[in-house]
């Protein structure tokens, strides 16, 4: 039913991170807000920060360039590319950080992190509500970023249920 | 994999990143986490050789999750665990990002429909 994503089947299963969550609006409401500029603005940005967008072009190849107030008093700039888009079902893109002329940069906050994270969103009918499954991962990394994803996956996906079962108590300890 | 040069150089964390993106790495820290055990025991546990183990428990070892030490004529190791708080901050940070953007989403959401009706028919008292 649904067609094979090349980006997504290109990231092995080991780094794929799924996030899923359900939202209350219909599905055609849920896509179109993350479907201009003038909706993103609103809720796509650290809460109580609106974002400013520098560009926005909603189709496969085009981008979405922001800027958002970081923590740290900086200003931070964001960008997605979008792979494909298939309304109101399907959304995926490649985010990563970048400076204000769309240049792909590094994390500010990790030399791990991937510099571009592929973001595969789909959206799911529930009723009166919506399910947005997300699933993602690194493409175009380095070995050291492949490594990161891999080892959040392992505790993320099967981690603290499954083999590592016994360290979740004593994770939850040193935390505590 | 776990270069200890690179490792000196760069962040701790990268390096524990590497040493639990494999399983059996994860399977020997997994067996002592509550319990030091003799070497010994932690390879015959496993169908690859012996040698195949120590790899792994070097790179545990230069990692900083697991110390051997020697009591009388056995060898024993122990897992140092406290490095992995790292990687489960990373967790809890990348999840809680997403939670954040989903929250101000649904929250948005909720604004966009008490002020403009879908096309849904209303119904009320229906909460989540």
């Amino acid at each position: 039913m649904e067609r094979k994503n090349d980006t997504l089947s290109q990231i092995p299963q080991d780094i794929q991170l799924l996030i899923s969550r359900e939202v209350n609006a219909p599905r055609s409401l849920v896509f179109e807000v993350f479907s201009t500029a003038e909706h993103l603005a609103k809720w796509w940005g650290p809460k109580g920060a609106e974002i400013t967008v520098k560009e926005f072009d909603f189709a496969p190849g085009g981008q979405f360039l922001y800027s958002m107030p970081a923590f740290d008093g900086t200003t931070w700039w964001g960008k997605f590319v979008y792979q494909s888009i298939v309304a109101p079902e399907l959304i995926a893109f490649i985010s990563s950080f970048a400076n204000e002329d769309g240049t792909i940069i590094r994390a500010p906050f990790s030399p791990d992190f991937p510099m571009e994270v592929y973001n595969h969103m789909e959206f799911v009918e529930a009723g009166d509500k919506t399910i947005i499954n997300m699933k993602g991962g690194p493409v175009n990394a380095a070995q050291n970023e492949l490594d990161f994803f891999k080892g959040m996956h392992a505790n993320m996906q099967q981690g603290f249920e499954g083999t590592f079962a016994k360290l979740e108590e004593y994770i939850t300890g040193i935390q505590a | 994999m776990c270069n200890l040069r690179v490792a000196f150089i760069f962040f701790m964390r990268r390096d524990v990143f590497q040493a639990i993106a494999d399983p059996t790495r994860r399977e020997i820290l997994n067996m002592l986490a509550r319990k030091q055990m003799n070497v010994n025991a932690v390879t015959e546990h496993f169908d690859v050789s012996r040698a195949a183990i120590y790899k792994h428990m070097k790179i545990l070892i230069e990692c900083g999750l697991l110390e051997m030490n020697q009591q009388g004529r056995e060898r024993y190791c122990e897992a140092r665990l406290e490095g992995l708080g790292e990687v489960a901050q990373w967790v809890e940070q990348y999840r809680s990002f997403w939670a954040a953007r989903f929250d101000a989403l649904d929250e948005y959401l909720q604004e966009l429909q008490s002020h403009k009706p879908q096309t849904k028919k209303q119904s009320n008292g229906k909460k989540k």
